[in-house]
């Protein structure tokens, strides 16, 4: 190997020295370094931190040892080297950075070394690459995403074992993985090369916050011929090949940024997370059931896409249908490059009411990609008649007898009498606005009809002037008390109902201050002897003799005053 | 044939479509005539039936109530819409009200709200005639005093009625959900774990307000959430 690099020698004493050095310091992406530190007079390999070393490089092999002892004039040195191999991962100047450790227990720190790395693009050789090649940059959640990784080569190589790198932000589903690597010819800008397909895979964007396909990387052995060995033309064909010297390379193809898009609004409610195609088929096993006996019912869903990663919206059976949580199968249909398939849930379902039953209409709303809009797949609602079972068992269904009645029965058939049709916006009705009108009119028109034809209203008051006379005879009549006292309170009741007081509790000089002026002066007098008499027959013994004769007294005097009253 | 004629027209073909089991025909024909602004009680009645037969109970039961709200005496209605609740996948049990509350509650129901203002109109002028013969003395006593009270209570009762129907039809909006699996939302958008409850088609519910997209409903029992816009359907 030549040292060409650069070599920081540390002493540490005389006895120990320890050397790290690169191969070469001016490399081509897909080129590797060998990074060496060798220790000369310890006891044991030096022991170092390479973490630091990860970040720009990834280590191929390594940490390789070797031990050499010499003997020279008798007196012996011994190097233990340390060899890795290195990658770098971008291009660009990279460091490798203060490489510390420790030999026999003591400490060491080295010093950066400075790589350059040419881009491979840039560099002349272009006999060996791999693309990762997607079918579209722009995805939707859940929309594949189809990457293949293709090797290209004009020379040739060997391939070392590979794998795949890990994709974040993805749902992944193989889609091809070769068993052994073929190659077809093809022509890139006149020049021929080999390509193999290294894999395939479908790569479905779950939410997350990077949605990056890294690079595969793989390690080849390039064969390089001999230049110029023409020595003799007779041997060539044959040597030829014992005389290749090989290169070990590390190819890698660009990381590629998948910008996800998002759903149109608004996002349909039974939509569950699918995208791509889809359409859902239900179906029974049998046409009718009995009570208490089983039969299957199947969904499934046929179509290309986001297969697996998302479910049917949840099913609501009828409640007098005992389900039990149901099977789910997968079959893949491998001849596409885009997932395609057949998911199907199996039910058990167990009727517990005879009767006809209806499954539900099943409906999933999912994204189709390639139009860009949602679409809705819905399968047909599945009636079977349920017979009556042999033993009828109690039922649970939480229905009460008349829904158990209703369940059994069947609409009526429509009207098809011809109708009138109304507007739906016209609300008031015009019969109710007249009868109101007529209503009004009525109230408000006694008030008219008296004051042009002078007609004294029946109002309540008037009514009570009116039944005055009524009022006093029917208290003269039932009245309660000593007869002098229902006498005087009939004729007070009389007098407050036929000129509106406010009170029946009169005297006598009351009564004289509101007859005044309105009755002769004669009646005036009758009344207050009547009265007064009644008020001496109520106090004193004396009226004894008045007492038979005094309601028939007061009745005339009443009806008397009733007349002459205006 | 005149502008009138039009949706006869249409409800007749959708009958015969009925009548031939096109039900998908005769919901077209029918929505169109609901499309264009008129309505009528056998229309949506009809409407209900094709959609029953195809299985949409929802929609069977957002027509059957919109029939129900114009001729709410109709029998065939009735027992179409019985039917078709009990085929209902949700059932929301609610506590026995107060009897005297029922018994409003039906009686209200059993007019429309035109309906009532009529007989409320026709109560008052009755009324006013009363007092007119009251007041020329025509009818005289207690006895004739009592029934004038009789008729001011009717008359304040039925307008009560028709009041708070009037602010019951105005005030709140109600809707029948009609489509399965709606999950109800805390907001108006999709979170992640906000989904509060699930409704099935057939379900009603008051609307409370709405967004883009979004209604806000709270379904008889209490529980308030948010939905899709296109599940619901809203009874005028």
């Amino acid at each position: 190997m030549r040292l060409f690099g650069i070599i920081f020698v540390f002493t540490f004493s005389i006895a120990q020295t320890v050397q790290i050095s690169v191969d070469r310091s001016r490399i081509a992406q897909d080129d590797l370094i060998t990074l060496t530190v060798e220790v000369t007079g310890g006891k044991d390999f030096a022991k170092v931190d390479m973490n630091q070393v990860k970040k720009d490089f990834d280590i191929v092999s390594g940490p390789g040892q070797q031990t050499n002892i010499q003997w020279i004039n008798g007196s012996m040195t011994s190097t233990k080297t340390l060899t890795w191999t290195l990658s770098p991962k971008r291009d660009g100047i990279l460091l490798i950075p203060t490489l510390s450790g420790t030999v026999d227990g003591k400490p060491f720190r080295g010093k950066t070394i400075q790589i350059h790395v040419r881009n491979s693009e840039e560099s002349s050789d272009n006999s060996v690459f791999i693309v990762g090649e997607v079918d579209t940059k722009k995805a939707y959640l859940g929309e594949q995403v189809t990457l293949t990784y293709k090797l290209y080569k004009n020379e040739n190589i060997s391939i070392e074992p590979f794998q795949l790198p890990e994709f974040p932000g993805f749902w992944v589903e193989e889609l091809y993985t070769p068993q052994r690597i073929q190659y077809r010819n093809v022509t890139i800008k006149g020049v021929k090369y080999q390509v193999a397909n290294l894999g395939q895979v479908a790569l479905f964007p779950i939410p997350s916050n990077k949605h990056i396909i890294p690079s595969l990387k793989v390690k080849v052995q390039v064969e390089k011929r001999k230049q110029k060995r023409r020595r003799d033309p007779f041997f060539d064909p044959f040597f030829d090949s014992f005389f290749t010297e090989t290169k070990t390379k590390v190819l890698r193809s660009k990381e590629t940024k998948i910008e996800i898009q998002s759903f149109p609004d608004p996002r349909p409610f039974d939509f569950s997370g699918a995208v791509g195609s889809f359409k859902i088929v239900s179906s029974t096993d049998r046409d009718t059931a009995k009570v208490n006996e089983g039969f299957t019912f199947t969904i499934s869903m046929k179509g290309t896409g986001n297969l697996g990663l998302f479910s049917l919206p949840e099913i609501k059976f009828p409640e007098d249908l005992e389900a039990f949580p149901p099977t789910d199968k997968f079959e893949k249909d491998t001849f596409r490059d885009d997932l395609t398939g057949t998911q199907s849930w199996e039910y058990i379902l167990i009727p517990r009411t005879a009767g006809n039953l209806t499954i539900p209409r099943i409906q999933m709303s999912y994204f189709d990609p390639k139009v860009g809009r949602w679409q809705r797949t819905q399968t047909d609602p599945i009636e079977i008649p349920i017979l009556p079972g042999d033993t009828e068992l109690t039922h649970g269904s939480g229905l009460t007898k008349r829904e158990i009645e209703l369940i059994g029965q069947d609409i009526r058939f429509i009207h098809t009498n011809p109708v009138e049709f109304g507007l739906s916006k016209e609300g008031r009705s015009n019969t109710a606005i007249f009868l109101y009108l007529c209503s009004m009119l009525i109230f408000v028109s006694p008030t008219f009809i008296s004051k042009y034809t002078g007609h004294r209203l029946s109002t309540s008051e008037g009514r009570k002037i009116r039944g005055a006379l009524r009022t006093g005879l029917k208290e003269l009549k039932n009245g309660t008390g000593e007869p002098f006292e229902i006498a005087s309170r009939a004729f007070y009741i009389f007098l407050k109902d036929k000129l509106s007081l406010p009170s029946h509790n009169l005297d006598p000089s009351s009564v004289e201050t509101c007859l005044n002026k309105r009755i002769s002066n004669e009646s005036l007098n009758n009344i207050l002897t009547l009265l007064k008499s009644c008020d001496a027959g109520k106090y004193a013994p004396g009226g004894l003799e008045r007492e038979a004769t005094i309601l028939t007294e007061m009745a005339s005097i009443m009806k008397h005053a009733d007349r002459v009253i205006v | 044939m005149g502008l009138a004629d039009i949706p006869n027209d249409l409800f007749s073909q959708g009958n015969n479509a009925m009548i031939a089991e096109k039900y998908d025909d005769a919901l077209q024909l029918y929505e169109s005539i609901i499309e264009i602004g008129y309505h009528d009680s056998n229309l949506y009645y009809n409407l209900g039936n094709a959609y029953y037969r195809l299985h949409y109970i929802g929609h069977a039961i957002w027509a059957y109530s919109q029939a129900s709200i114009l001729a709410p005496r109709d029998i065939d209605i009735q027992h179409n819409l019985d039917v078709t609740l009990a085929r209902r996948i949700d059932r929301i049990e609610l506590p026995e009200s107060f009897f005297l509350l029922k018994m409003y509650r039906a009686i209200k129901s059993n007019l429309t709200l035109r309906e009532w203002i009529v007989l409320g109109s026709i109560i008052l002028l009755f009324q006013s005639m009363w007092v007119f013969g009251l007041q020329f003395g025509w009818f005289r006593g207690n006895m004739s005093q009592s029934i004038l009270t009789g008729l001011m209570v009717l008359t304040l009762g039925i307008h009560g009625i028709a009041a708070d129907k009037y602010f019951q039809n105005n005030r709140t909006n109600t809707g029948v959900v009609i489509a399965n699996g709606v999950d109800a939302y805390s907001g108006p958008f999709y979170g992640e774990n906000t989904v509060l409850f699930r409704i099935n088609e057939g379900s009603l519910a008051d609307i409370k307000q709405s967004q883009k997209d979004w209604v806000e409903i709270i379904l008889i029992d209490g529980k308030k959430g948010w939905i899709p816009s296109e599940s619901i359907r809203t009874l005028k």
